[in-house]
């Protein structure tokens, strides 16, 4: 019997490139740049010189911002990455509005190839982008956006170089986990954190936390397609976030149960009845 | 006790039943007072199923588990030198220890045990009592580590699991990777760079 298990991740803008098209709204990119800038901490100083209407698109949900997001494919990235599982083999697909998908593939290593492919065209249309007509503050948040942009072009760079070495086989094979934080951002997004072994990489992505539960079990089902025993590519931080999962309890009633089995230990030695050392935890 | 871990020089010894014929044996034999806190379904849930989930984990990685354990097999354990870490997860109750095949007096346990260069890490519910007696008792140069808790069997389980996990992929001594998975169970910053 055939099993099938499909599932999608919406992805946020990891890049996105101001589209000289619409000369009405040079920023758009930059505005949700603007947005996701104002909630995190890495670069404050880019909020300076954006236009004012910039700041005003703060308020807006991340629903609203992926559905603009996916209205316009040649600024975007990706926008969802859609994987589906059958009889054990993965395929991949991006997608960025529309009725097909950006690029289809089983290769991971032809996923990231193409992910890197788009990223540097788009940078390459935002390098064209003519700026003779902006004044200097409205210059200075277009570096300050393109700054941010490169960061997270190199971010995910150094995630696909650690784990590029000629890689076919699906993403689970290789050990390729990714760890969700649990604080969901404002703007919707989470961080995330993808290992290979005791090498990570971080990025970002906006996903609800339906979506995540639905990918957290279709991660599960695809290492069992592929009968990988899941505990072998479990890292330390899966395994406790399994354990919090059993427990069953809301985060508050969670964390005071954790505080209470973990949050005191004591190493106590004792060749000297008079040496002895506690070592509290925490 | 400060040297790089390996998940091989660490067993983790259980002295309550992590079995459902071992909770009916216990159940039957009433010699022990663990599991007459708990119906089956219960005890399912909260000791067989993760400890099947996670000794599977640390067989995997290395670590040797051993279920039903004896006194004399505690004792053996510790003074065979063969082992950094002894971890026991097991109940005590009115001065009395839950073994495998009935419970001990603790200070016929303490008389016996000879911590020699070993971490014996006690996962038993609330024992200060019985660790200031072993101190008291069996004077050694070994380091016993507790906590003041009633501890939770599953998560107990759990943080072993973690421990021996990360353990296996990095060079720590057992304090650091105990202390770092504590952090992350806690959600602190971490206190390792790994």
């Amino acid at each position: 019997m055939k099993q099938a298990i499909t599932t999608s991740i919406i992805l946020g803008a990891i890049y996105c490139a101001p589209n000289p098209a619409q000369a009405n709204s040079p920023f758009d990119c930059e505005k949700l740049l603007t947005k996701e800038r104002t909630n995190t901490s890495e670069t404050p100083e880019a909020t300076e010189g954006l236009p004012q209407a910039a700041t005003s698109t703060r308020d807006r949900g991340a629903g609203n911002r992926i559905g603009r997001l996916n209205k316009s494919s040649d600024r975007v990235l990706f926008a969802e990455l859609r994987v589906a599982a059958v009889d054990g083999s993965v395929s991949y697909q991006l997608w960025s509005g529309g009725d097909t998908p950006l690029h289809t593939t089983t290769s991971i290593s032809d996923l990231l190839e193409h992910i890197e492919a788009r990223a540097k065209a788009l940078n390459k249309t935002a390098s064209h982008l003519d700026t003779s007509s902006l004044t200097p503050a409205q210059n200075d948040g277009l570096a300050a956006a393109m700054r941010i942009r490169e960061q997270r072009r190199q971010r995910l760079t150094r995630i696909i170089a650690r784990s590029h070495p000629a890689i076919d086989s699906p993403l689970f094979e290789r050990g390729i986990t990714f760890q969700f934080s649990d604080i969901r951002r404002a703007d919707g997004s989470f961080k995330v954190e993808a290992r290979l072994g005791t090498k990570s990489g971080e990025f970002r992505v906006t996903v609800s936390a339906k979506a995540r539960a639905v990918l957290e079990r279709f991660i599960a089902a695809v290492r069992k397609l592929l009968g990988q025993p899941r505990s072998q590519t479990m890292t330390f931080i899966d395994i406790i976030n399994e354990a919090r999962d059993i427990t069953g309890a809301d985060e508050k009633d969670l964390q005071m149960l954790l505080d209470g089995q973990f949050g005191h230990s004591e190493f106590v030695v004792n060749i000297i009845p008079l040496s002895v050392v506690k070592r509290p935890l925490g | 006790m400060t040297h790089i871990i390996r998940p091989s020089e660490i067993a983790i010894l259980f002295g309550i039943p992590t079995s459902e014929e071992g909770y009916l044996r216990a159940t039957e034999e009433n010699r022990t007072d663990f599991v007459r806190g708990f119906v089956l379904p219960k005890y399912k849930q909260e000791v067989t199923q993760p400890f099947k989930r996670t000794a599977e984990m640390m067989k995997t990685d290395g670590a040797i588990i051993t279920q039903d354990v004896t006194k004399e097999y505690l004792v053996s354990t510790v003074a065979s030198g063969r082992f950094s870490v002894v971890v026991f997860m097991s109940h005590w109750h009115d001065q009395m220890i839950d073994f495998g095949d009935g419970a001990a007096h603790f200070a016929d346990v303490a008389q016996a045990l000879h911590i020699k260069h070993t971490v014996l890490d006690l996962c038993i519910c609330g024992p200060v009592e019985l660790v200031s007696n072993f101190r008291r008792l069996a004077p050694s140069s070994g380091l016993i580590r507790y906590s003041r808790t009633d501890a939770l069997p599953s998560l107990w389980m759990y943080f072993y699991a973690a421990v021996i996990r990360l353990l296996k992929t990095n060079r720590l001594t057992y304090i650091q990777a105990f202390e770092e998975v504590s952090s992350r169970f806690l959600k602190r910053t971490p206190t390792t760079e790994l």
